[in-house]
């Protein structure tokens, strides 16, 4: 695997974890209105797993 | 130490280059002073014949089970009440030892200590295959031992260290596997079974492995996908039937008493403090390991040890559960130890590569961030005349003062404990003394003035005097909590007060339970036990 295949799947995880928090939602699993504090750092995460994917994308072709 | 610097003979290059030697010296004394008041505090529990962790006696009750050819995974809804939580292989392998000599605390406590001096010695493995320096090997095995929480945990009665040293050996195992194909440029399967049958061990020693299993199968996704899969296949489907297989002997027991049993709640300021308290006590292993990862990641490949210490640092957020703590973060310890050692041992080979100068700065510094690293976990016993006044001289107090836990009694006045912690003085690290012996001794003659056997929350004080071990208090609780368990008969045999005795320690029994308790028992004796207030109840006339 690459770098950029590596960053690619950082950023559809990412992507995957933020829809999910969302549908827990959905599915009536929180505790909160609107936003909760367990979705806050859940997005938190996912955010950064994204960033973390989009900056192993220039690296290219490099063996992850 | 042959790999430190050797300078031009000049008077202030001679003693600058002896600088590393010197620190490199104390920070050795340092780690091995730890490795002894580990073994102190080993030694102490081995001879102690109660629970000093609330559920050791469970577990050594699995034990028993066990050597007698019985499941731990139990109907918790007749007399004794009582089942396992946990999967079977630390239990079956202490067996023998049961068999020998009976029932002792000292079998399971003797078999984890040892699990983590393995687990140490693995470390040291790890880094000295790559690093070839045998003082930066030694001080990142002994790191580990080193760490407050494998120190408070590690010589008890209970699985979690077992699972972490084959969790260790699996991924230094792999790593070197690894190493070992591409120089080779052909597979190893026999090697690679290893790797899987020590992971599979881990997952039924404690199912918290799940955690290492896919740092595992992640690490060789990304080194060979196809590899992966090949392997992941007959892994799950290994795993699968030895949990049909266990599930069909105990006639569903086991799915209820180690899955549904588990489901507890999260409490995120128990997994928070946690985290905050790990990183307090771990920065410089921490900081470090993390640096080398994220190196890993942009300027090399990603090593096993990386994405391992990665999953294991993620997985600790599960301290934050219902009955979980410090020791989940054992698995995160253990990698950040190995990482910081191929850090530190890439540091110096760069050091050595820029001349003299940049040698003796970097063949300092480490140093200096292992001694750093070793007084931020300062912890130990000062009980006797010698460890206070070592204790005294590292600037520490040799006595802190702390009340006795009370659940079922009065708050009490706090006492002095000859123990000191950065951690925090609690309840798991100072040695049980005579004292505690002699009280342990003292609730268990309590039971011999009824006929029966006590309903208690330890199982120590039954196994003592030999009657049935009676209820899993927290197992009953998490039952209780995922509506898992029929309390009637013991609800019915607690209000006809068919127990005349029963010992309380912290209260986990379910509520209903705690109010028929309440309602037809009183307390006639307190007696105070490794800094617990224990409540010895009789029935209501």
């Amino acid at each position: 695997m690459t770098k950029r295949q590596l960053g690619m799947l950082l950023i559809a995880l990412g992507l995957m974890g933020a829809i999910g928090t969302f549908v827990v939602d959905w599915l009536g699993a929180g505790q909160f209105q609107g936003v909760g504090p367990a979705q806050r750092l859940a997005l938190l995460a996912a955010g950064l797993i994204v960033l973390v994917g989009l900056t192993l994308l220039p690296l290219g072709d490099k063996p992850a | 130490m042959s790999d430190v610097p050797m300078p031009p003979k000049r008077g202030w290059e001679t003693a600058v280059a002896n600088l590393p030697r010197l620190l490199i010296t104390l920070a050795l004394i340092a780690f091995i002073g730890y490795l002894v008041v580990y073994t102190i505090y080993a030694v102490a529990l081995f001879q102690f014949p109660f629970d000093y962790d609330q559920g050791e006696g469970f577990e050594l009750m699995d034990t028993v089970l066990f050597s007698q050819g019985e499941w731990p995974y139990r109907d918790n809804d007749h007399y004794p009440f009582y089942s396992s939580n946990y999967p079977p292989l630390f239990h079956v392998i202490i067996v023998p030892l049961v068999w020998m000599f009976g029932p002792k605390y000292w079998t399971g406590r003797l078999v984890s200590w040892l699990g983590t001096l393995i687990t140490a010695a693995a470390i040291g493995y790890g880094v000295q295959r790559e690093g070839k320096r045998w003082w930066l090997s030694l001080l990142a095995g002994l790191s580990f031992l080193a760490s407050n929480y494998v120190y408070h945990v590690g010589p008890l009665f209970r699985q979690h260290m077992f699972m972490v040293m084959f969790e260790t050996v699996a991924v230094v195992y792999l790593a070197a596997t690894i190493d070992r194909e591409e120089r080779d440029g052909r597979f190893h399967p026999k090697r690679l079974l290893v790797v899987m049958l020590l992971l599979l061990a881990a997952g039924y020693t404690k199912q918290l492995a799940y955690a290492t299993v896919a740092a595992v199968f992640i690490f060789l996704f990304l080194r060979t996908p196809k590899r992966a899969a090949l392997w992941a296949v007959p892994f799950a489907a290994v795993t699968g039937l030895i949990f049909l297989w266990i599930n069909h002997a105990t006639d569903g027991w086991w799915l209820v008493n180690t899955v549904t049993a588990n489901l507890n709640p999260f409490i995120r300021e128990q997994a928070i403090g946690l985290f905050r308290q790990w990183f307090t006590l771990h920065t410089v292993l921490t900081v470090v390991a993390l640096l080398y990862a994220v190196y890993q990641l942009y300027f090399e490949r990603l090593s096993a040890y990386s994405v391992w210490f990665v999953l294991a640092v993620l997985n600790s957020v599960t301290a934050g559960k219902w009955g979980a703590g410090e020791s989940y973060f054992a698995t995160a310890i253990a990698a950040s130890c190995v990482l910081t050692g191929l850090a530190f041992s890439r540091v110096l080979t760069w050091g050595e590569q820029k001349g003299w100068r940049w040698q003796t700065a970097v063949a300092t510094v480490i140093p200096l961030l292992f001694l750093l690293q070793a007084g931020k976990m300062i912890h130990m016993p000062t009980h006797t005349p010698a460890l206070a006044a070592i204790a005294r001289t590292l600037g520490q107090p040799d006595e802190v003062y702390i009340a006795p836990q009370t659940s079922c009694s009065a708050p009490r006045d706090p006492q002095p404990v000859y123990y000191i912690d950065s951690a925090g003085v609690s309840l798991l690290g100072r040695p049980p003394s005579e004292a505690d012996t002699t009280a342990g001794i003292a609730i268990s003659e309590q039971i011999l003035q009824g006929e029966t056997a006590a309903f208690s929350e330890d199982a120590g004080f039954n196994f003592y005097v030999g009657r049935d071990i009676v209820t899993n208090p927290t197992q009953l609780l998490n039952l209780y909590q995922n509506s898992a368990v029929d309390l009637s008969d013991m609800l019915h045999m607690l209000d006809q007060q068919e127990f005349d005795t029963l010992i309380l320690r912290a209260q986990f029994y379910p509520p209903p339970v705690l109010d028929v308790i309440g309602q037809r028992y009183t307390t006639t004796d307190l007696i105070e036990m490794n800094g617990f207030v224990y409540c010895i109840m009789r029935p209501r006339s």
